[in-house]
């Protein structure tokens, strides 16, 4: 890192200071070696950023430091947002341009204070917090923690999220995401039933998941208290998950292959999310139709399952399960004979001919139908708990 | 499951059978005859006949947004309301936003979700 790098700051165009904010934030990352601890300035800062403004004491308050900003001040002015600091709640100042110039200019000028570049580097980073203009801003604020690894700046970021200019809160959005801060979360346009539905839970011993399938959220049949949910509860797997928070997906369809994929991707990082927050040394998924393309995105997106049991599935031979990452190697697909959905639906009735040949154990259920394959009487006239008990008990 | 009223001990349903048979009926009907077959295809979609309903599902979203106007004409009639607006959903219409607003205040609140829902999903342009 040069001195000039940190100078340019002074008199670049707002887009070019952005980006050299995070130039320097990309640098300052590769040499910063462990996150600084919470509510301490980093050691650059600690001496005063400038003398006689009230810059020092809102930078104090964005890392947790109770300090008092005094209600006006030269050279500052007010976005007319909130900062959420974790000292309290503060009206957001950003410096006006003579202002920013001035302070930067000092901060070159007393130089002798910072034992490197980098420490200059992290001082105008800073100062770069409170930058009038919104996108270099959130470059900085973005720079800033590459920089320090604090989250002195995610108020700021936070607060550019309710901007009424788009790509300041996209922008904010993606640095949050790129910081793991869950705040980001409120841009992504998930569906409401594609959202986590609850905290995490304690780790069981085994768990077995019932999986709808297209156009089947409202169906009450794979839900707790569901005809077929009860059957597999009392007679084949007392561990089925019981609890109100279920799993379900959209159950939406599309014409097109790639709109199908999305929907069956985003049930898919569903169903991960669902099961992390669920988890179970041993997991079996039980799936009917079309939510067996959602399992199988899933196991490829490193979903870790004891075994599948697919009901109906409509197999799509460039959608198979990634059968590494189920334990027992084993696939149990229970359809019938004729099944005029998955026809119309122009998928598979078997992944007969795939990789997935060799594990899938099959079982007809019955001549015709599509839903016969989660009928509890039929399981118990072909004896379908015994041949998924085999693998996984 | 929901148990169908005509299924027998052996947990055979006749009428499922017949009734996947007409949808499909009508799906390759409604390339002639689109009225009478659409008509079909959303009284099947609101049907108890869960093989039915999800047969008739997939094949109004095959169908393609040629029968989108049609769909709505069936949906503002009261007709399977919410599962004709996530039908119209699926097929991506965004010109039908604004008639798919009337039904965001609806008093059946499975009617209500499935609009908001519907238009969010519109409006965000889902697709891969």
């Amino acid at each position: 890192m040069k001195l000039g790098d940190v100078r340019n700051l002074l008199h670049m165009p707002p887009r070019k200071r952005a980006l050299q904010c995070l130039q320097l934030g990309n640098e300052l990352q590769q040499m910063r070696r462990k996150a600084r601890p919470k509510g301490k300035l980093p050691a650059p800062l600690q001496r005063p950023v400038v003398h006689d403004s009230a810059v020092a004491p809102l930078i104090k308050l964005l890392h947790g430091i109770k300090a008092a900003v005094p209600r006006k001040v030269k050279g500052l002015r007010e976005t007319g947002r909130r900062l959420k600091t974790q000292a309290g709640e503060v009206a957001d100042m950003v410096l006006t341009p003579r202002a920013r110039k001035s302070l930067i200019a000092l901060s070159l000028k007393q130089r002798k204070r910072d034992k490197s570049v980098s420490d200059l580097a992290v001082r105008q980073l800073a100062i770069s917090l409170l930058d009038g203009d919104p996108m270099t801003r959130c470059c900085a604020a973005y720079a800033y923690w590459q920089a320090t690894g604090t989250d002195a700046a995610v108020p700021i970021l936070v607060s550019a999220m309710d901007s009424g200019d788009e790509d300041e809160r996209l922008l904010a959005a993606h640095a949050l995401v790129k910081m793991g801060k869950q705040q980001a979360k409120r841009l992504q346009g998930t569906l409401q039933h594609d959202k986590p539905q609850t905290p995490p839970q304690p780790l069981r011993t085994s768990m077995t998941v019932i999986i709808h399938g297209t156009f089947g959220m409202n169906s009450e049949w794979y839900k707790p208290g569901g005809v077929f949910h009860e059957y597999i509860r009392t007679q084949v797997y007392p561990d089925v998950y019981s609890g109100q928070d279920f799993y379900f997906w959209s159950g939406r369809y599309a014409l097109a292959d790639n709109q199908l994929r999305g929907i069956w991707r985003q049930a898919a990082k569903k169903l991960v999310s669902w099961v992390e927050s669920h988890p179970a040394t041993t997991l079996r998924l039980i799936a009917a139709s079309h939510g067996n393309n959602v399992v199988n995105m899933a196991t490829q997106m490193g979903l870790q399952a004891c075994t599948l049991i697919q009901l109906s599935p409509p197999v799509r031979r460039d959608n198979l399960p990634a059968m590494q990452n189920v334990s027992s190697g084993r696939l149990f697909n229970i359809h019938s004979t004729i099944d005029l959905v998955v026809w119309l639906d122009g998928g598979f009735k078997t992944y007969e001919g795939t990789s997935v040949e060799p594990a899938e154990r099959r079982r007809i259920i019955s001549f015709f139908g599509h839903s016969d394959s989660h009928d509890r009487d039929l399981w118990s006239r072909k004896k379908i708990p015994d041949l998924v008990q085999e693998v996984c008990p | 499951m929901t148990q169908q009223p005509n299924q027998n001990r052996l947990g055979h349903s006749w009428g499922s059978k017949f009734g996947v048979i007409g949808v499909l009926a009508s799906y390759y009907l409604a390339r002639i005859a689109p009225g009478f077959a659409v008509d079909r295809l959303v009284r099947a979609l609101g049907g108890p006949n869960e093989d039915s309903a999800t047969a008739a599902y997939m094949a109004l979203v095959k169908l393609g947004p040629k029968y989108a106007d049609g769909l709505l004409s069936h949906a503002k009639r009261g007709r399977h309301t919410a599962s004709i607006i996530r039908v119209l959903g699926d097929l991506g219409e965004r010109r039908l936003i604004s008639d798919l607003e009337q039904f965001v205040e609806s008093p059946d609140p499975e009617v209500a979700a499935a609009a908001r829902e519907t238009i969010g999903l519109l409006r965000a342009g889902d697709c891969d």
